[in-house]
């Protein structure tokens, strides 16, 4: 079933991600992704997360799809203008990538090309109606296509935000715009973000929420410190201090996802390590079979 | 033979070009280049040409190599940032492309998205030593990377500029940023071009003439009158007023000339405009 019949399902669904090399070197990026087919609903290519420059998406995209595993194209509005924006989704669609993530982008303050220009000719919002609008048939200067591309899109969702009303009026925004799903940033806390899956339910779009496979304590730590909208609660980073980093933190994700399937549509799992091998015995131990797993909160 | 090969051999190249379709319809319109196959060494992707949007130039020009020919990818500034560029260069790589021809790109006023941001964060010169410095293994602010392209890269010269000098002065900028080849603005008047060759041979770097296929006395008339730097000679025009075949006529002229420039140039490169089909023609003609 492909990613988009899927997100209508009512089915769990299981996301991860990639970051494409810093350089050439993509064969390290794509060894060890053939572990999850089958597993994995659908792999994402970052944008070029923190505005470090990376090889491009859909380059990555292509050669994750020619493996015969789904892409999720990550996009963002920091590096190009609405004319590369709308080429770049054309160029998808020819090349046989259907998934779109829609985002802002890091900001390029801190990015490894100092100096850069931050283009921001649209936003998040205005890629998104772009995108539908590719759909009708029209890009964004009113002119006519010459072939139709067809996209599922997604959308971020940031639980931790400061502001939350805010943040929700921004999601329906995302929806009215054309998202079909939302992709979260790292949950740690359910019962809090339960609560916040309650306010943007009557969005009645599956929400991917973001599972992170802690590195070490201190990671934790860093994360706590300079990540927006991600905190890490003191007891989990007390579990991993006791020693035996790798299985504590495949116990703390284990035990994430089985409190998760119980009240969101899917996760999306997030690491900076490919720890792919971890991610199959996650999913093993919490039971993602990737079937049906009853009524558990299809949508929210 | 790779065009990086080609240029090396000093055999006479042959580029044409393709500009992709505004939507996704690329594969049925490839299929105009299929004629094309084994008689030229390269055909360039053109980048959102004319700021009109349209499919990108990395998409195809894998979509080209597909079809088993030569792909050179267009670059231009307008669009895109230092990231998006390099990082779009690495994607090329991945993609198996090693051409690419790097230019300004025409502003955005021209095309069917006046109010796009005009990114213009690096220029055609820089965008070539970064090409060069991503060879090297290291990005545009130094750091290392893990695995290095390799790229044959062009740039693009007007030889009918006046003055030409400073139109020299960018061109020998551009080879010394790393540009392996050149290729130019459409040619008409070849004792013009036949001095530039002279004022240009000590930059020692491959040139392939711009050969454009006019097509009718109204198109020339209309690039006249709207493209700078291409004049369209008087005796042209007449020569489509007094044809009864344009598009023979069109070929004759485009051979003529092809011929006119074997012994100046180190290849053509024919803007075609969607007569891709014509070029075998062409070809045929200026016995090549």
């Amino acid at each position: 079933m492909r990613f988009k019949e899927k997100l209508k399902s009512g089915e769990f669904i299981v996301t991860t991600d990639v970051i494409p090399p810093k350089g050439t070197a993509v064969y390290k990026t794509v060894n060890g992704l053939e572990l999850l087919k089958g597993r994995v609903d659908a792999i994402n290519v970052t944008d070029m997360p923190g505005a470090n420059m990376r090889m491009g998406s859909l380059a990555v995209c292509v050669r994750i799809k020619d493996m015969g595993i789904e892409p999720v194209l990550q996009i963002t509005c920091r590096d190009r203008n609405r004319i590369s924006l709308q080429s770049e989704l054309l160029s998808a669609y020819a090349l046989g990538v259907r998934n779109i993530l829609c985002l802002k982008g890091d900001e390029a303050t801190d990015s490894d090309n100092p100096g850069t220009k931050p283009v921001f000719d649209l936003d998040t919002v205005q890629l998104l109606s772009a995108a539908r609008n590719l759909e009708k048939g029209f890009d964004m200067g009113g002119k006519r296509l010459d072939g139709v591309p067809e996209f599922c899109l997604g959308a971020a969702l940031d639980p931790g935000a400061e502001n939350r009303v805010e943040e929700v009026k921004k999601a329906r925004l995302k929806v009215e715009a054309g998202a079909e799903f939302f992709q979260t940033q790292p949950v740690f806390d359910v019962d809090s973000y339960a609560r916040f899956l309650e306010s943007v339910a009557f969005l009645d779009i599956p929400v991917l929420t973001g599972v992170f496979i802690l590195k070490s304590a201190a990671s934790a730590r860093f994360m706590n410190k300079n990540v927006p909208g991600v905190y890490v609660p003191e007891p989990i980073i007390q579990e991993l201090e006791k020693g035996d980093v790798e299985q504590r933190s495949i116990d703390i994700a284990v035990k994430l996802i089985r409190d998760l399937s119980a009240i969101c549509s899917g996760i999306h799992i997030m690491m900076t390590v490919p720890w792919h091998h971890r991610i199959l015995q996650i999913l093993d131990e919490a039971e993602i079979t990737g079937k049906v797993r009853g009524s558990a909160g299809a949508r929210g | 033979m790779a065009l990086k090969d080609v240029l090396k051999s000093g055999r006479f190249a042959v580029t044409t070009d393709f500009i992709p379709p505004k939507g996704t319809n690329i594969r049925e319109e490839l299929k105009i280049l299929h004629p094309l196959r084994g008689r030229v060494d390269g055909v360039n992707a053109a980048d959102n040409q004319s700021a009109v949007m349209s499919l990108s130039s990395l998409a195809a020009s894998y979509l080209i190599k597909e079809e088993g020919l030569e792909p050179i990818l267009q670059m231009v500034c307008r669009d895109r940032n230092r990231l998006a560029l390099q990082s779009d260069l690495l994607g090329a790589a991945a993609l198996g492309i090693e051409n690419v021809l790097v230019l300004s790109g025409d502003h955005q006023s021209l095309g069917d998205h006046p109010g796009a941001k005009r990114v213009f964060d690096i220029d055609s010169v820089q965008l070539l030593q970064v090409a060069r410095r991503l060879e090297g293994g290291t990005d545009m602010s130094g750091n290392r990377l893990k695995g290095s392209p390799s790229f044959c890269l062009g740039a693009a010269v007007n030889p009918s500029s006046t003055p030409l000098e400073p139109q020299i002065m960018k061109m020998a900028k551009k080879v010394a940023a790393g540009a392996d080849f050149f290729q130019t603005q459409p040619v008409f008047d070849i004792e013009a071009f036949a001095d530039f060759v002279g004022k240009t041979r000590h930059l020692s770097v491959p040139v392939l003439a711009g050969v454009f296929l006019v097509k009718s006395a109204k198109m020339a008339h209309f690039m006249n009158k709207n493209v700078p730097g291409v004049t369209i000679p008087k005796f042209i025009l007449d020569e489509f007023e007094k044809s009864t075949n344009p598009v023979a006529t069109s070929i004759e002229i485009a051979a003529r000339l092809i011929r006119d420039l074997r012994d100046l140039s180190q290849g053509v490169h024919i803007y075609t405009i969607h007569w891709e089909d014509k070029v075998p023609l062409v070809l045929d003609k200026a016995g090549l």
